[in-house]
């Protein structure tokens, strides 16, 4: 399992991309999501879920939606315009970060950076 | 995937109330994120995945969780209604600003002191405490049915959007408050030459009809995501 400083740091970055690439999504299908994808080796807790959710709302990066589920609301999470920008700079933002690493880790490589 | 069992859900229930979430709007969110795991596990699951669930949700994660919410949508009304108020200075909404404004100052010129006052500031803080009272009641239903769902009357919950909601919404009036009455308290009430104390009395007109505009429109907004 990778590291939680780690999530934590791409959390944003990861829900923005999820969300784009669904449309509308809930807490708890957000981390079966990740599950999902990643083989079981992101798995986001709800610890860092919840605040990054409603923080990103206030920010004005995502709107809500309340709809009825059996005997129960469900809050689903959509991006909204400015979202939808954010998206492309986070995921630049995080590809350029993942490309330093790189070169932190592996200095041999160096075809896909034009060196 | 399977439904829980009404005991299944009493006991989820149960859960959630020991948890001491006093807002609506969390506790309605945990309480999906709780049925929608349980829902992916057998009934004979059923107590050990509880049992998970309530290690991750403890009582202190609750209530920070809680405390970050609060932040959050104070943030998040004062946010939604400066967006609302920066665009009444935008076309096309420039042009019924700057009707507004000609309106109000006709009115203030035509009109006797007093009277220009009354129909000056009253209007938008009766609709302000109109709407306190509609938002106050449409939580309050809501609320109910929460409490019905959860089989507690008892239970100590709010609606986090109302609460911030409704503190925004006196804020004008309390400013009104004060306006009014530190001058008498002061004993300066007659200090400012009528002239200014008009021009006092028109620009805080309009920052209150700016301000309950934009907070209907922000509520109007809100009431669609949140439990206000």
């Amino acid at each position: 399992m990778s590291s939680n400083a780690l999530i934590k740091g791409s959390l944003q970055t990861i829900i923005l991309k999820l969300l784009e690439e669904n449309e509308k999504m809930y807490g708890y299908e957000i981390t079966q999501k990740v599950k999902e994808l990643t083989a079981g080796e992101i798995k986001i807790t709800e610890g860092a879920l919840y605040p990054a959710l409603h923080k990103l709302e206030a920010e004005g990066l995502l709107t809500t939606e309340i709809q009825q589920v059996d005997n129960r609301v469900r809050k689903y999470y959509s991006l909204t315009k400015d979202g939808q920008k954010e998206v492309s700079f986070k995921l630049a933002e995080l590809q350029s970060f993942v490309e330093s690493m790189q070169r932190i880790i592996n200095p041999g490589l160096k075809p896909e950076l034009g060196i | 995937m399977r439904k829980l069992t009404e005991q299944e859900l009493k006991l989820v229930q149960q859960t959630m109330i020991k948890k001491h979430i006093t807002s609506a709007e969390l506790l309605m969110e945990i309480y999906d994120h709780y049925i929608s795991h349980l829902e992916r596990f057998s009934a004979e699951d059923f107590d050990k995945e509880l049992i998970e669930l309530n290690k991750h949700w403890t009582c202190i994660y609750c209530e920070t969780l809680e405390k970050e919410l609060f932040k959050n949508i104070n943030k998040s009304i004062r946010r939604s209604q400066w967006g609302l108020i920066k665009s009444f200075f935008s076309w096309p909404k420039l042009v019924f600003t700057f009707f507004l404004i000609t309106t109000i100052t006709l009115l203030a010129n035509s009109l006797e002191a007093k009277l220009q006052r009354m129909l000056l500031v009253m209007p938008p803080l009766f609709f302000l405490l109109a709407l306190i009272v509609f938002v106050g009641a449409t939580s309050l239903l809501r609320i109910r049915r929460i409490k019905r769902l959860f089989n507690a009357i008892e239970l100590k919950i709010d609606s986090t959007y109302s609460r911030y909601f409704v503190t925004y919404l006196f804020l004008p009036i309390s400013f009104f408050n004060l306006g009014i009455y530190t001058p008498k308290l002061l004993g300066t009430d007659n200090f400012l030459p009528e002239y200014l104390s008009n021009f006092s009395v028109v620009s805080f007109s309009f920052f209150l009809y700016i301000y309950s505009i934009s907070a209907y429109e922000a509520w109007k907004i809100k009431s669609k995501t949140a439990l206000i």
